[in-house]
This record gives structure tokens, sequence and C-alpha cells, in this order.
């Protein structure tokens, strides 16, 4: 009985961890190369509310909500939120020569998956896909489709994340 | 009258190399006819030609859009074959949602399929659309006996609109198809990443699946209102995509 009942209770803990992937050390393990062909860790952001952001140059609605991420970016201290958007499965040259094109300028780091890796991991099966991480890297809000990110719900949101 | 003769030779000029090099005119109208099937009208655009039928394309229009004209049906008709595009939202009376199509009776589906292959007398083949894949794999499910192959276009066959990090459902015909399929998947689409996943479920029931990434274009691309040029200059080719594609299950009926 005692086996048995150790059994479950492993198995509910693997269930929770499974459940929670991408919460803590997890996210903090992620790292893409940026357009500089640099590569940057997530762990860097450490401490900070994340806004995590898939989007692509193809995606009307991921190019349409950029300009008020960026607004939205602005409006936080750099100690305390970032946005972090990930290109899904481009290459280099086709992000930067859309990013050269575009009326505004990006401050937060635009990161390549090139190969489209974390799509499976975080069940990604649509664009734009958003996920708001808490100052630990727990994952607090996952966001589907477009927004305008700097409108008064959104700011609210990232607030709240902050003020967790 | 002289000073019009370049005006008229040029006209000549343009009438004629429109027919050069065997180039077939494109049909420039559908006919709308209904039918009646088991007490139900089922209302549908036919794209015809005047030479023989070589197979038979029964068009499943995805949950996005008007029930419009397709320019690919043209296109196919122009190549021989005969194409019909129902109004299933109609015949089922359901709202032109994500959901409907799996609402959507496959037994009277499967009905207008015999009944298109009685009318054409030639094997039929299903395209569906992104959601249309839907429609056409219910009408498989309730009968596959009068279908020699399916194309799906970027194929959304989830039960339900799919939410990240939550696993996913198949609609539960996906996993009963017996016949050949081939999918046309755009490569600008998050679909690539799962491509896997959606040709194993459907080879569950029997089918040989097998996948064409089209390069360079989006979703749904010879119907977007928002085409790029690129996209243009791959639709004006798309019918040769689904001709080649049910090239390629004739060829595996055959063996």
């Amino acid at each position: 009985m005692k086996t048995k009942l150790r059994t479950l209770c492993l198995l509910c803990i693997a269930l929770l961890a499974s459940t929670g992937a991408y919460a803590n050390s997890s996210l903090y393990n992620l790292s893409f190369p940026n357009v500089d062909e640099q590569e940057i860790q997530l762990s860097e952001y450490k401490g900070k509310v994340i806004l995590l952001n898939f989007w692509a140059t193809w995606c009307p609605p991921c190019v349409k909500e950029m300009p008020s991420m960026q607004r939205l970016h602005d409006k936080f201290p750099e100690k305390d939120f970032e946005i972090v958007a990930i290109s899904a499965g481009e290459s280099q040259a086709a992000v930067e020569s859309f990013m050269m094109g575009l009326d505004t300028e990006l401050t937060f780091p635009i990161l390549l998956d090139e190969t489209g890796r974390t799509f499976k991991d975080f069940g990604i099966r649509g664009l734009p896909m958003s996920f708001l991480f808490d100052r630990e890297g727990n994952l607090i809000k996952t966001i589907s489709g477009s927004r305008e990110w700097d409108e008064e719900r959104e700011v609210q949101l990232i607030e709240s994340a902050i003020q967790r | 009258m002289k000073t019009l003769r370049p005006f008229f030779t040029l006209i000549l000029l343009v009438l004629l190399s429109s027919q050069s090099y065997g180039q077939k005119q494109v049909t420039n109208e559908s006919i709308e006819d209904n039918v009646l099937i088991d007490d139900t009208e089922i209302p549908f655009l036919f794209y015809g030609n005047e030479r023989p039928s070589k197979a038979a394309i029964i068009w499943f229009e995805p949950h996005y859009g008007d029930f419009t004209e397709q320019a690919v049906a043209h296109q196919l008709a122009s190549q021989g074959f005969s194409v019909y595009q129902p109004n299933w939202f109609e015949v089922f009376f359901l709202p032109r949602a994500y959901s409907s199509m799996a609402e959507m009776d496959g037994a009277l589906i499967a009905r207008f399929i015999h009944w298109v292959k009685q009318k054409a007398n030639q094997p039929v083949y299903l395209v569906g659309a992104s959601r249309g894949a839907v429609a056409a794999l219910n009408g498989i499910a309730a009968d596959a006996s009068a279908v020699a192959g399916m194309v799906l276009l970027n194929p959304s066959i989830y039960l339900h609109k799919p939410e990240p990090m939550q696993p996913v459902r198949f609609i539960p015909a996906a996993k009963r198809c017996p016949v050949p399929i081939v999918i046309l998947q755009p490569d600008q689409s998050t679909r690539i990443w799962w491509m896997e996943e959606v040709e194993n479920t459907l080879r569950a029931g029997g089918a040989s699946v097998t996948s064409t990434l089209i390069r360079g274009v989006r979703d749904g691309f010879w119907q977007r209102p928002d085409i790029t040029p690129q996209e243009v200059g791959r639709k004006s080719l798309f019918h040769l995509d689904i001709m080649s594609a049910i090239n390629s299950m004739e060829t595996l009926n055959e063996n």
C-alpha cells in the first residue's frame, strides 16, 4: 500500500512539474541568438517581469502590434520589465532586413529561433503568441493573438505583474 | 482610318498571342446549381469544361471568408477537371465559425460525394482547405467508398481551437480515413512545426499521407485579401500543385 501511495505521489509531482514547463529554471535555461548573432541567455533578465513574444515577419498581426509593444516597453523602468520578441523560424537576414524597414525603432531584444525548437515546448500553433512571466520566471499568463500593448488593460497587467 | 491600322494590328496580335502555345482559357464563370439529397437541398458552384472530365473535385472551403468563386477552381476546370464547391454552411444552417465544421453531418456529405461520383462517372478527389478538411474527413469517415483521394491545404483538423501549452484533440474522423492524402502546406505558418503530428493522426485510419511545403507563402494564400506580390505569383500556379497531388494519388491507386 505504501509503495502504491509513494508511486502515486511521485506521479502527481511529475505531472505538476510537467504542466509548469517553463517555470523558473526552464525559462532561464533558454538562449537564442540576436540579429547581431550574439547568443542571449534569458537568465540575463532574471528578476524582471518578462513578456516573451513569438512573432514572424510574414504575420501581419505580429507586425502590427510591434510599435505598441515598443511603447509599452518605454513605460516601465528597465530594472522591472523586459520584452523579448522571438522570431519564429526565420533567418537572421530576413529579420534584420525587416527591422530596417520598420518605422519604429525597437529597443527591446529581438531573438531568433530559426529552427522553431521552442514551438513544441510552448505549444505554439498560431502567431502572435505571448507569455508573461513574473520576476521569478513563473508563467502567469498566456496571450493568444495581437494586442494594442499600450492600452490600459495591458499596462495594468504588466503593472500588477511587477507589483506581485 | 489609316491611323487606326496600328491599333487594329495590336489588338489582333494580342488576341493571337493569348491563343498561342496551346494555352487553355480559364473559364470565367461558375454555375450555381443544387441537388436534392434525402430531402436536403445542397447548393453548390460548378466549374465545368466542355471537354470530357479527367476527374471530379469537391472543394471544401474554409470557415473564414465568404462563399465565393475560387480562382484556383476555375484554373482546375480549365485543365479538364469538373469542380463542385458545395455551400455546407447553408446546408447545415451553421454560422461560418471555427467550430461549425465539426458539426457537419458526414453521412449527408458522403451521399453528396456519391452523387458527384455517379454524375461525373470519374474518380472523385476531395480538396479540403483549412477547416474545410474537417467536413471532408467527416464525409470520408461516414463512407469512403466513392473517394479516390484527398488534398488538404494547410489543414486544421483539431476538435477545438488549440490553446498554448494545452494538449490538442483531433476530430474523431481524422483517425478514420483510409484514402490517400496529400497535404500542401505553405511554409510561412506555425503549422509546419506540427506536420508530423497531423500526418501521424491521419495515418491512424490507414491513409497514406505525404506532405509538400509551398515556399514563400502563407496559409490560405490563394484567397487572402492581403495577398503579397510573391503570393500573387504562386497563386497563379497553385492549380498545378493540386494537379500534381492528384496525379501522385492516381499513381498510388493504380498500384
